[in-house]
């Protein structure tokens, strides 16, 4: 076997796994649907000639860039909050017993149940909608912040006091890195939810977005084009987890390194 | 999209449905007994065993003619033993419709013409509810105390809500704009709920919504007022809601269609004779409060379908490019 070869079989391997399954439901979805008449559930080509359609062109701008803006403002938001206030409550005890109750008490509040009442607080434009996503996706971050902010080795935050490093510098080059794989899970938590309500948030008072499209062609008998918004959503999901993926290697990779050394 | 069944084969689809039933001898001959029946229960010929017959209608105070008729025994009559399904919304009535789980549903008229526009095969059978020719109409674009908007013009340029965007609500309000002198293109649409409404005209959030009653008297009565009744003033009498059912219930049980038929246009004759009696089943149905039950506006019923406002709609709907081709009122349509 030449040298390219060897090179080449562990990268179709990896290729052929991450791509064979996509393409197995795709056949399936194909032939479930071969020389079927019905009307809700239309086959692979139709949807993808609709996908085209319907996402490539004027709707990009309108409803695609809108959501895609509330799911990145919201998921931003949800993140700065959560980590502030996750590492004030984490490193304060007295304030974390005060707060613990009632956060577990609004954390357990559907953000949808909320939506008539934020949409008299904050009427019926973009603000209400991030109100939504932010009231869903700050929680994991928060909670994850304030587990890992608390779960620092003590080993660690004794050396580094012995060392007078002290406040913002402790913060800085201790405590937040050490919780940082936590928050990161919290992130990849928050990114799922906050897709998932904005299109939620969408449905509600709105006149654009993915949400609103959804909805529109459900009504309107659009079959097709609501099958394809769906398919968007997912590839949506796709990229966003891949983004988060090499995101979280670069801001962790000396503790994928660690792990991967314990595992020998 | 799905082929359309030729008429030929529908035809004689129907003739074979004719002849299954007169052989099966079951109870769909009561048809021809609609002439003279009445509410007491004792109509010509009583069929062996009724057919049960499941239609989906909305909750709502149109709903009462449907509910006083069942509990009368109107449909009984007509050897109909009819379930009063609850369904959300007209689009979310269609698989239920589609796959047979209601035997028909009542729903806007503008819906069944997008539901044929995008190839599904739904007929409308009958009339039900028109919305008022003269007087206050049974919906109402309302402004909230002080926004300054007094006719269909003064919308241009404002946020107007309606319960769903692409259909007669915001079609209608469009026409009427601009036959006032307005600019519809300008228009903000926005889409509330319409229980959501009253509390958002009072914040401030929507400048006008088009809301049926009750919320009409609660916006107007909250200081507001009404800008323009749309429906009225574009295409007066136009129906807001008909049976609908599939082509291929149509096609195959013609007997239980024309029963159905004949059933509504009876129960809409009980209705007007027994209003107060009617009017409970809002009470009793939706637990509206007895005074609120009474006098409650509700559109004009009627079983018979009014081909020229249908029309109107539907060439207003091309006009405004809500369908990409005019819905042909002839498939659309069938009548006994």
């Amino acid at each position: 076997m030449t040298a390219l070869a060897r090179s080449l079989v562990p990268t179709l391997r990896t290729v052929g796994l991450a791509a064979g399954l996509p393409v197995l439901l795709v056949l399936g979805w194909g032939l479930a649907t071969q020389g079927s008449q019905s009307f809700y559930f239309p086959g692979p080509a139709t949807v993808a000639r609709t996908f085209v359609d319907t996402w490539f062109g004027p709707a990009f701008v309108q409803d695609v860039l809108p959501s895609l803006g509330r799911f990145g403002a919201g998921v931003a938001l949800s993140i700065v909050i959560g980590i502030v206030a996750g590492t004030a409550i984490g490193t304060t005890p007295w304030l974390r017993e005060l707060l613990e109750p009632m956060l577990e008490f609004f954390r357990a509040v559907p953000p949808v149940a909320l939506v008539p009442v934020l949409m008299l607080l904050l009427g019926i434009g973009d603000s209400m909608k991030l109100a939504v996503i932010v009231s869903g996706c700050v929680w994991p971050v928060l909670l994850n912040t304030v587990e890992g902010v608390r779960g620092v080795d003590p080993v660690l935050t004794e050396t580094s006091r012995s060392y007078r490093v002290h406040g913002a510098l402790a913060l800085r080059y201790v405590i937040l890195p050490a919780a940082s794989p936590r928050i990161m899970a919290g992130i990849r938590l928050c990114l799922s939810i906050g897709l998932i309500l904005m299109v939620i948030s969408e449905m509600f008072a709105a006149s654009s977005g993915l949400g609103y499209r959804l909805v529109y062609f459900q009504r309107s008998f659009m079959i097709a084009e609501m099958w394809s918004g769906i398919v968007l959503l997912g590839l949506i999901g796709v990229v966003v987890a891949t983004i988060f993926g090499f995101v979280d290697r670069r801001v962790l990779h000396w503790y994928h390194g660690l792990r991967e050394v314990a595992r020998g | 999209m799905s082929r359309r069944r030729s008429r030929v084969l529908a035809a004689s689809a129907a003739l074979l449905a004719l002849g299954l039933a007169a052989c099966s001898s079951t109870a769909e001959t009561p048809a021809a007994s609609g002439t003279s029946s009445t509410s007491d229960g004792s109509a010509s010929s009583m069929p062996a065993e009724p057919v049960k017959v499941t239609i989906g209608a909305l909750t709502i105070s149109e709903t009462a003619p449907l509910w006083g008729a069942v509990k009368a025994g109107v449909f009984a009559d007509h050897g109909l033993d009819v379930t009063i399904q609850p369904i959300q919304g007209g689009a979310q009535a269609m698989p239920a419709l589609i796959n047979g789980e209601v035997d028909f549903t009542v729903g806007q008229p503008f819906g069944v013409m997008r539901a044929r526009d995008q190839g599904l095969e739904v007929s409308i059978i009958s009339n039900y509810a028109e919305s008022l020719r003269e007087g206050p109409d049974i919906n109402s674009v309302v402004t909230g105390a002080g926004t300054g908007i007094t006719s269909a013009k003064d919308l241009s340029g404002k946020t107007v809500a309606v319960n769903s965007l692409g259909a007669a609500g915001d079609l209608t309000i469009k026409a009427a704009v601009d036959a006032d002198g307005g600019d519809s293109s300008t228009i903000k649409f926005v889409e509330v709920a319409f229980p959501d409404v009253p509390a958002q005209i009072e914040a401030g959030n929507i400048d006008a919504a088009w809301v049926p009653e009750p919320f009409v008297s609660m916006v107007v009565g909250a200081g507001g007022a009404r800008v323009v009744d749309p429906y009225q003033a574009t295409i007066p009498g136009l129906p807001t809601l008909v049976v609908q059912a599939t082509q291929k219930t149509i096609d195959e049980k013609p007997e239980l269609v024309q029963a159905m038929r004949e059933a509504l246009a009876d129960a809409f004759t009980w209705s007007e004779a027994n209003e107060s009696e009617m009017r409970q089943s809002l009470v009793d149905n939706m637990s509206l409060p007895e005074d609120a039950a009474a006098n409650l506006p509700l559109p004009h019923f009627t079983a018979t379908i009014d081909r020229t406002t249908l029309q109107a709609l539907a060439d207003l709907a091309v006009r405004y490019g809500y369908f990409k081709t005019a819905p042909d009122l002839n498939t659309i349509i069938v009548e006994g």
